[in-house]
């Protein structure tokens, strides 16, 4: 990768590479160490992994319950687990609750599921406000819930991360699960959008 | 509020939301977040004192400063506790990248920390903790969130403190950070999610609104 080509000359930048520098000259760092972290969240650790998950829980009863009893021990049988991720609570959206997942005092997130947060998530403004209105929040990224749902936010602030399990939607029945997957977005699973 | 990033129920303008965002918006973000994971798992400093190290920016800078902006704050201030790095080196290694931009990074070979990587990624890193005695508090318990000094570092958001909510989950244990970033006794706790009604916390937030917030055992006394 191209540690050796700097993109940009900010002081930001230029502070970040005097560190990396020194701190792979005093043996905590190496290059390699480095792409091999980036390159499993740039292209192994993402939503495509927390879909899969909600995809097998809708098509398979068994599972589902497994995975609303222990989250972490039923996402590790579809072989899903890793940092941020090793105490799974997956929350179920039903017809009288919608579940929205935050951090409200840093950007806790299922990174094992969902990979990296995104920057929406870690502002200053989701976090501040979604715990208070929720549903003006949710209208901000065009969800508009019944009113005769209740909201129910969770705010990961401990050592638990937090899954929404969000509704099948109704005339899926002939999809099969991959297809399933597919309707699963990033934002349904967070609770601030709904699958597709 | 137990400091700037304690921004939970305040008035803020509309979310930031971009479709189709990198991971990453630039090369020195993803030198900084392998940075921060290395040292850790080096043990230069562990991740309740990164969340710590977060903490101590200033309010303005706090709300102002991009994500990996705060990850390199709380890398260098971390470093500077630790004494890996010191303010004069930084300074020294700026310069010497400032007059010579083309400058490689140091060649150096660790196949240790790849194997270790390597196994961390997809397995993490759980602090969940087996402790003897049973819960103190039950589902549907009546709890209140308690004052708790903020310094240096605590996990009760100010908005639940001196409120009355009720056990929704309660969870395994885990060492009381509390006492993690000082090197304390490190005495594992139940944590609960305890569902406050969002009316209660702010007059005039949307009604059938639950904030369930996960709190260390000793973050909370019973209400009889």
């Amino acid at each position: 990768m191209s540690h050796d080509h700097p993109d940009d000359h900010s002081d930001v930048a230029l502070r970040a590479r005097a560190i990396e520098s020194l701190l792979i000259e005093k043996g905590y760092l190496t290059t390699a160490a480095i792409d091999r972290l980036v390159s499993a969240y740039e292209n192994d650790i993402g939503p495509m992994l927390g879909a899969k998950v909600v995809a097998h829980a809708w098509v398979d009863a068994a599972f589902k319950q497994r995975l609303l009893a222990d989250g972490t021990q039923a996402m590790r049988e579809l072989g899903i687990g890793g940092f941020s991720g090793e105490n799974m609570v997956v929350v179920e959206n039903t017809p009288e609750v919608h579940n929205v997942v935050v951090c409200t005092l840093c950007s806790c997130y299922p990174w094992s599921v969902l990979g990296l947060p995104p920057t929406w998530y870690k502002s200053p403004e989701y976090r501040a406000r979604v715990v208070r209105e929720p549903r003006a929040v949710l209208k901000e990224f065009g969800v508009e819930l019944p009113a005769t749902k209740n909201v129910r936010v969770w705010d990961s602030s401990a050592e638990i991360r937090y899954l929404v399990l969000p509704e099948r939607p109704i005339g899926t029945d002939k999809l099969g699960e991959n297809e399933l997957a597919g309707l699963v977005t990033r934002e349904a699973m967070i609770g601030t959008g709904l699958p597709r | 509020m137990i400091g700037p990033h304690d921004v939970g129920g305040m008035h803020l303008g509309s979310v930031p939301i971009r479709a189709n965002e990198p991971l990453f918006h630039a090369n020195w973000e993803r030198g900084i977040f392998g940075a921060v994971i290395c040292a850790i798992i080096k043990g230069a400093y562990n991740v309740d004192q990164f969340r710590s190290g977060i903490e101590q920016m200033a309010a303005a800078p706090y709300l102002k400063a991009s994500y990996y902006e705060k990850w390199l704050f709380t890398l260098e201030y971390n470093l500077k506790r630790a004494g890996v790095l010191s303010d004069d080196a930084i300074q020294a290694q700026v310069e010497r990248l400032r007059r010579n931009p083309n400058l490689a990074m140091p060649e150096r070979k660790d196949e240790a920390l790849l194997t270790t990587l390597n196994w961390l990624i997809p397995a993490g890193h759980s602090s969940r903790t087996q402790v003897s005695q049973p819960p103190g508090f039950t589902l549907g318990a009546v709890v209140r969130g308690k004052f708790v000094k903020p310094e240096p570092h605590t996990r009760i958001p100010g908005y639940c403190q001196g409120k009355v909510g009720r056990v929704r989950l309660v969870h395994d244990a885990y060492p009381l950070v509390d006492e993690v970033v000082r090197h304390g006794p490190e005495s594992p706790q139940y944590i609960y999610a305890v569902g406050f009604p969002a009316r209660d916390l702010w007059p005039d937030a949307e009604p059938g609104t639950e904030v369930c917030v996960d709190l260390w055992e000793s973050y909370l006394e019973p209400v009889t």
